[in-house]
């Protein structure tokens, strides 16, 4: 019993490192076609721990991948910081609520997230600069945010389907 | 081992809402992407700090919006070629020539509105054409 707790804490950690580099790595990918536009590989990370532990570790991950990426990157607190946790707050709020209410397959969760996580960033920035312009950016960076929603779900059901990972949600 | 490859036509109607719903709004705001500005107006933190009539510029030329901002204008465009913020996007969006592609700033609270001459007052009229 302490023996599986302690995996579980310890793949936890592994799995917040994971994505806190990816957090970072890809902010050294240039963005294609819009700018600020990333691929959100992190959520392939989020995606696998709604689906094999419980909410609250999930949701811990998600914010602490937050938090230390902006730490990592100098942007804590910043703007980018506020309209980073909010992204992933609704987006993993939505994913969430999807899961349980049908029995969808990762990617489909994984569009939805990426699609909210966009939502997310425009509602603070529609607070922040008290404009409604910023809403003419909604469509292209839901488009965006179906395309790498489409890619980081096929990544992360290839993942779930690897026989190597324990599934913690029912320990 | 439980699957998660199997696919459901759920999937297909959430996936295909959302990209319809995308494609939508893309296509109507390209349908006015192609209106020319003849105006450009500069906010900071929502307050109006500059009005650019972009149809009198003839040569490039740099402005000063602030201390950590410059923005060059040409005849019906505007680029924002210097800003301290730590994304750079706004600088990487180049020269904008039309009412549905702001440049905006969330680090500084820079929004730059094009207007055309059939643009109305409201920000969001361009989206409806």
């Amino acid at each position: 019993m302490r023996k599986t707790r302690l995996l579980r804490y310890v793949t936890l950690s592994l799995l917040l490192a994971i994505a806190i580099v990816l957090n970072y790595l890809e902010s050294f990918i240039p963005s294609i076609g819009i700018p600020g536009v990333k691929l959100g590989l992190a959520n392939i990370v989020i995606l696998i721990c709604l689906y094999k532990y419980k909410v609250y570790e999930a949701l811990t991950v998600d914010l602490l991948r937050v938090v230390l990426a902006n730490l990592l990157k100098g942007t804590f607190l910043s703007i980018a910081f506020y309209m980073s946790l909010s992204g992933a707050a609704l987006s993993f709020l939505v994913m969430f609520l999807f899961m349980h209410i049908n029995k969808l397959k990762p990617l489909v969760i994984s569009v939805i997230g990426a699609t909210f996580h966009a939502i997310g960033q425009i509602i603070v920035a529609l607070i922040i600069l008290q404009t409604s312009g910023i809403l003419l950016y909604l469509p292209f960076v839901m488009l965006a945010s179906i395309i790498t929603g489409i890619l980081n779900g096929i990544v992360c059901e290839r993942i779930m389907n690897i026989k190597i990972n324990q599934d913690f949600k029912n320990e | 081992m439980k699957t998660y490859l199997k696919t459901h036509l759920l999937d297909f109607i959430i996936i295909g809402s959302l990209l319809f719903l995308a494609l939508i709004s893309l296509i109507i705001i390209e349908s006015v992407a192609n209106t020319k500005s003849v105006k450009a107006e500069i906010y900071l933190k929502g307050e109006l700090v500059l009005t650019i009539d972009l149809d009198k510029e003839t040569t490039e030329k740099e402005i000063a919006i602030s201390d950590n901002i410059k923005v060059m204008v040409k005849k019906g465009a505007i680029k924002v070629v210097e800003n301290n913020c730590p994304s750079g996007f706004c600088m990487a969006q180049g020269y904008s020539s039309s009412p549905a592609k702001p440049i905006i700033c969330a680090y500084h609270g820079l929004y730059i509105k094009l207007i055309s001459n059939n643009s109305s007052d409201s920000d969001i009229d361009v989206v409806a054409g």
